[in-house]
């Protein structure tokens, strides 16, 4: 990796490594807009690397990305807005994945932006499809759940997503 | 207000059935989502049923909806010109950035569409509706769930002139109440004669203390800050604001800016709503809420309109004047009525017939175009679609 750690960290720098061994290496000032990092950070556990179990380096690179587009002091706001737009343009699998980081790391910003993008790319698809999504297995029996469509059966009308991305 | 943690732990773990996936963030995702998604994704699973039900997750999607600035989760209620009337919804980002707006909802409306709708109020995705000029039904009506409850008769005959209506959510007692003042006297004003206030919780009426002899506007209460404002003028002629609270239902009164009298030949300005030997530049004032806070609209008749905000609750020096809107730039109407403020500073306002949207930079007015309201809009109002169910006493919002 080119980013990879070299031999000479400066003080200020910081360096995350992902789930896969790959080591990151960002100025502290960027990297704590992450709390969990910021906690760590003045806690005085960052002297050395910090491992990132959960965050895999596919990830962990978007995330990166995000950070230091957001504390770029020479981009305006529309900048970062049109930034935004794009950065969520990926796959559903992708934005959870960094949802899942987010969460983890605790960056709000991060967090808002791609719950936002989830909940626009899936409000009008079907149960079904949502369930493939979210791996989730229906526990419900036939009835229960012809009951909860007849309770508003219109909420179930309209044009109706059945794509899984 | 619920956080994630609380209804994290409302959500026993046998019930999550989502493998890897933190159910925090599902909260996150959902918490962002339409109403009517929601009901939908209802059937994905048991988990995501009892979640959505849970009032916890209720309160957590009225917060996300409630606060977004970026109008994405707003909604423009929409009221057909004419009878009998239809009810239309469309969401409030479009007609902000959108010169044409389709995607416009008719919505279910529970009451009898030749009966005119006397008032309106509204506060956490319910609307409170006054329906009848002679004889009332009042409902409880959540458009986004298309849950309605009918109210109680208040136990008073009255006709719509003499009435004015306020409906607001106390959060100390989690419950929605209903205040009618009621009187008589002219069309402009209701003469604070007899208050009743209805809880939701009781699902009762109860007689309220009288206030000091002054004319309430006839215009529905503002609801803001677990608090109801009326403009009400005073027999000696001044007039200033009037708060109830409907935390411990008693009255406050707010003090007003230092605005701009106008041509000012009567003792007493009216109120909008009183079209009557109007000169140009006579003042009329009425409230309204924007970017959350109280605001007043002077209305020098067909010259402008005075747009103030009391930028920090009950703190006097904090009125400030956000924007005039002049009635002499071609093609806007008589009676401007502001819905909402933009980031960028655009007024979104009704015009007596149409939206239209203002933009002070070039002083011009951007008719919007609304599908299926070719006959004109006779009313609008901005609000924030919730799961927030009219009907208390059932148990389908609690775990």
């Amino acid at each position: 990796m080119a980013e990879a750690a070299s031999s000479t960290i400066e003080k200020n720098n910081l360096t995350l490594k992902s789930s896969y061994g790959d080591e990151f290496v960002l100025e502290e000032s960027i990297a704590i807009q992450s709390v969990t990092i910021k906690n760590m950070v003045e806690d005085g556990c960052s002297s050395s690397v910090i491992p990132l179990s959960k965050v895999d380096t596919g990830t962990l690179i978007k995330v990166i990305e995000y950070m230091k587009m957001h504390s770029s002091t020479s981009s305006n706001e529309e900048e970062i807005q049109n930034f935004d737009k794009e950065f969520v343009r990926i796959s559903i699998k992708t934005i959870l994945n960094i949802l899942e980081a987010a969460n983890f790391l605790d960056i709000r910003s991060l967090l808002d932006l791609c719950a936002e993008a989830v909940a626009n790319r899936i409000k009008n698809k079907t149960p079904e499809v949502v369930r493939k999504i979210f791996n989730i297995t229906s526990d419900f029996t036939p009835e229960e759940e012809a009951e909860i469509r007849n309770e508003t059966p219109w909420a179930f009308e309209g044009d109706l997503d059945h794509s899984l991305d | 207000m619920a956080t994630s943690n609380d209804i994290k732990t409302s959500i026993t773990k046998d019930q999550m059935q989502i493998p890897n996936f933190p159910i925090e963030i599902i909260i996150e995702i959902l918490s962002r989502l339409p109403v009517k998604s929601l009901l939908k994704f209802k059937g994905v699973s048991k988990s995501w049923l009892s979640l959505i039900s849970s009032s916890q997750f209720v309160k957590s999607h009225l917060k996300i909806s409630e606060t977004k600035n970026n109008f994405s989760h707003k909604k423009l209620l929409l009221l057909s010109m004419y009878l009998p009337h239809t009810l239309y919804s469309c969401p409030l980002y479009s007609v902000l950035h959108e010169k044409f707006i389709s995607s416009v909802d008719e919505l279910y409306i529970p009451w009898n569409r030749s009966n005119i709708i006397a008032g309106v109020g509204s506060c956490n995705g319910l609307f409170f509706m006054c329906i009848g000029m002679y004889t009332f039904n009042l409902f409880l009506w959540n458009p986004s769930t298309r849950k309605t409850k009918k109210l109680p008769f208040s136990g008073h005959e009255y006709s719509r002139c003499d009435v004015t209506y306020g409906f607001g959510y106390d959060e100390s007692t989690d419950d929605y109440k209903v205040v009618e003042i009621y009187g008589v006297y002219g069309v402009q004003y209701v003469y604070g004669a007899n208050i009743k206030i209805y809880s939701l919780k009781a699902n009762s009426w109860k007689m309220m203390n009288k206030y000091c002899d002054a004319l309430f506007s006839s215009d529905s209460g503002v609801f803001l800050n677990g608090s109801l404002h009326w403009a009400v003028a005073h027999s000696n002629g001044y007039w200033d604001i009037v708060s109830l609270s409907l935390k411990n239902e008693k009255y406050g009164n707010l003090a007003l800016p230092k605005y701009d009298p106008g041509n000012c030949n009567s003792s007493i300005s009216k109120p909008l709503g009183d079209s009557t030997d109007f000169e140009p530049g006579i003042l009329n004032w009425a409230l309204g809420k924007l970017k959350g806070c109280l605001s007043l609209f002077c209305d020098y008749y067909k010259v402008k309109l005075d747009v103030w905000v009391m930028k920090e609750y009950n703190v006097k020096e904090s009125w400030t004047k956000l924007v005039s809107l002049p009635y002499t730039v071609a093609g806007i109407g008589s009676r401007i009525s502001p819905l909402c403020i933009s980031e960028k500073g655009e007024v979104m306002l009704h015009d007596g017939s149409r939206v239209m949207v203002y933009n002070a930079g070039d002083n011009v007015y951007k008719s919007v175009e609304i599908h299926s309201m070719d006959t004109g809009v006779g009313a609008a109002t901005v609000y924030a679609e919730s799961l927030i169910s009219p009907n208390l006493d059932s148990t389908e919002n609690t775990l």
